[in-house]
């Protein structure tokens, strides 16, 4: 049943629109069908781990001629944990009840939904339509939770990505301009025949399309003032859900769709990705606003993502996932916790902390891990060298953001109990995640299986 | 795809990029809705050519894109009405809709 | 000049109606479609707006309901696609399928697709007009 997390959704964001967002319980109904939609994600996942491919066409129409929805290793790998994220997100808010706004819950739920059609959907336009839905949810939220003078930034955020969007939608034309279909699958198999450089250039806009999503040098320029300008909780948004639309845009249409142009822009991305560390490493140290220095943070982290895709091949992938994922969770719990205060919250900035700077027990230990499994295997040093000084930077600029937290301040007012349980809770979670990680490695191998075609 | 279409295209993507390098506010939201729509435009010119589309009978566009084309047109539609609230907004809270104006502002000025 | 649009608003605003109802309608079959029967229906709004005034449109026209239309269209979309999914078909199947004998209503089949086409033009008419009317709160003159 791969339609059930969307019929879930589209009746909640349905129900939810009618209703007042600025009482408690919607808030908790929006978090009720978050759930759902997780739940039934979940199935999906145990549908695939079992070996069957979920797949469905919508309205009727014969495979190639409808819109395909399949949920694979890689779909169901970015569904579960991202929808698990925005879940929790949802729920500290809740706890918290600082963004209370009539159409906020609803919102919410549009951006899983959204999101959910991003990972589940196996036609290009489709894949447009869900991002821009998601995308608009987050506008808005963006919007509403930038109050006062710091509006300006959804304007920013909203230009900037509507130029990405513009990018990816030539370069959708330019897919069917050469293949004459939209369904992933087929798509592949005709641009593999077609020796013309079409799909090099085509592979080009995407490619830009998906760095300016994701934030990534050169086209980081929106991230820090959007990131550090939004309340807690859309930022926390943003940085661990929508970020994975990148991430994962770059794995399907990387890894599955083109793989030919992936392979032959290799020195590229890896040199992106590597600059991307370097900027973002070094613009976070110093930098006064903690929002901020996690900002810088968020750049420099999904240039690791660019850095593992540039590596390719099983090792590549399953390295690029892995870290997508773990990046995902530990920014979620990193921007969750600006605004909140107490003990408990300098335990989940720490478990966040230790994870973007690659410590053990926390969750980015294994994310870097795999990225040296990856630059190990490649045989060059300069990489293992980079991944190195990156990790080392970003010790030193969290370690900077802790102490100008919950060092420097003296905190005579905690935040209510719930909240900073709710937070504890996070942290606990992606403690557990960093102590086992069993599941998280055996879906990225999967994915890699899957990409790279079974050849480790 | 005719020289007519490319012209076209060319001619809305630049005219929209030239507007969004402006200082004003109102200017680069218009610019964005030009780009967005030389897109949809390039996407409909994929209904008109010839390649490996499969045929659809003598007539020579191709429905589908139409299709494509005007589910962009709303999101377009709808992302252009988005972006002028928050333009709304912001002339509320800076009084002023120019870029310089308000990065001026904002630095300390 | 104002008095021109004032004018044209009075004798469009009814036949745009008209206009829109019918590309909703006759979306399946033949030229239209929910979607621009819904954008007619908000241009129509926006000529009223601009040629009497947000005061006056909004004695005029019940704007206020904007919002409820345009909830009522989101309903219906949802539930063409949503219904055939929980009765065990795809989603947004169409039915009665291809072929088979439709319902008629004068000259119109109905099948799901023609209420879908419906559904959207309501949601897209509120939404529009939803938007016009908001963005106008504050402003215009008064005559």
């Amino acid at each position: 049943m791969i339609f059930l997390p969307f019929a879930i959704g589209w009746i909640a964001a349905v129900v939810l629109f009618a209703l007042d967002g600025t009482r408690r319980w919607v808030g908790w109904l929006a978090l009720v069908a978050i759930l759902g939609m997780f739940g039934a994600a979940v199935a999906l996942l145990v549908q695939v781990a079992d070996g069957q491919e979920p797949a469905i066409v919508v309205g009727g129409w014969p495979a190639g001629l409808g819109i395909r929805l399949r949920a694979d290793w890689l779909g169901v790998g970015f569904a579960v944990p991202v929808l698990g994220i925005i879940a929790a997100l949802l729920c500290i808010e809740n706890l918290r009840g600082g963004l209370r706004t009539r159409i906020g819950p609803a919102l919410t739920v549009l951006i899983s939904l959204g999101l959910t059609g991003v990972f589940l959907t196996g036609d290009v336009f489709n894949f447009y339509v869900f991002f821009e839905l998601s995308m608009g949810s987050a506008f808005a939220i963006t919007a509403l939770a930038s109050r006062g003078r710091h509006v300006r930034v959804a304007a920013t955020f909203m230009v900037a990505n509507i130029f990405g969007s513009v990018l990816f939608l030539i370069g959708v034309g330019g897919l069917y301009h050469a293949t004459g279909s939209l369904d992933m699958p087929i798509v592949s198999a005709r641009l593999g025949a077609d020796p013309a450089g079409t799909p090099l250039l085509v592979a080009s806009l995407l490619l830009a399309a998906f760095l300016l999503k994701l934030g990534i040098f050169p086209f980081h320029f929106w991230v820090p003032p959007v990131y550090s300008e939004t309340r807690a909780p859309a930022a926390a948004l943003l940085a661990g859900a929508l970020a994975n639309i990148g991430s994962y845009g770059l794995l399907r249409f990387g890894g599955e769709v083109m793989p030919d142009a992936l392979r032959t822009g290799r020195v590229v991305l890896l040199a992106i990705g590597a600059a991307t560390i370097l900027v973002g490493s070094v613009l976070a140290i110093s930098r006064q606003p903690v929002a901020e220095i996690l900002a810088y943070s968020s750049v420099a982290q999904n240039g690791y993502i660019l850095l593992a895709l540039g590596m390719g091949g099983y090792a590549g992938f399953a390295a690029a996932y892995v870290y997508a994922i773990v990046n995902s969770i530990a920014k979620a719990l990193l921007f969750s916790t600006t605004g909140a205060r107490g003990p408990l919250v300098g335990g989940a900035f720490l478990v966040g902390a230790m994870s973007t700077a690659g410590l053990p027990p926390a969750l980015g230990f294994v994310g870097k891990l795999a990225l040296f499994r990856a630059a190990w295997s490649e045989r060059e040093v300069w990489l293992v060298a980079w991944i190195v000084a990156g990790a080392l930077l970003a010790f030193f600029y969290m370690f900077q953001a802790f102490q100008q937290r919950f060092w420097m301040v003296e905190e005579h007012e905690r935040s209510s109990r719930s909240v900073r349980v709710g937070l504890g809770v996070f942290a606990l979670a992606a403690l557990a995640l960093g102590v086992w990680p069993e599941p998280l490695l055996g879906t990225g191998s999967r994915i890699a299986l899957l990409l790279a075609g079974g050849q480790p | 795809m005719n020289l007519a279409l490319s012209l076209g295209v060319a001619i809305l993507f630049g005219a929209g990029i030239r507007l969004m390098l402006g200082r004003d506010l109102v200017r680069i939201a218009a610019g964005t809705l030009l780009i967005s729509n030389a897109a949809n435009l390039f996407l409909m010119s994929a209904g008109t050519a010839e390649g490996l589309a499969p045929a659809q009978g003598p007539t020579n566009s191709d429905p589908l894109v139409q299709t494509l084309v005007l589910t962009s047109l709303v999101i377009t539609f709808g992302f252009t009405a988005l972006l002028f609230s928050i333009l709304q907004a912001i002339y509320r809270a800076w009084k002023t809709l120019d870029t310089r104006e308000i990065e001026r502002r904002g630095r300390g000025g | 000049m104002s008095l021109l649009v004032q004018g044209m608003a009075r004798l469009l605003f009814l036949p745009s109606i008209v206009v829109a109802i019918a590309f909703c309608v006759k979306g399946s079959t033949g030229e239209g479609d929910g979607f621009s029967g819904g954008l007619v229906a908000g241009l129509a709004v926006a000529l009223v707006l601009l040629g009497f005034g947000p005061h006056e449109a909004r004695r005029i026209l019940p704007l206020r309901y904007a919002a409820a239309v345009a909830g009522v269209g989101f309903l219906i979309v949802v539930g063409t696609a949503v219904l055939p999914a929980i009765l065990g078909a795809p989603p947004l199947q169409n039915r009665p399928p291809t072929g088979a004998q439709a319902v008629r209503l004068g000259a119109i089949g109905v099948n799901t697709a023609l209420i879908f086409n419906t559904g959207i033009g309501a949601l897209v008419a509120g939404g529009v007009s939803l938007v016009l009317a908001r963005a106008s709160n504050g402003s215009g003159r008064r005559r």
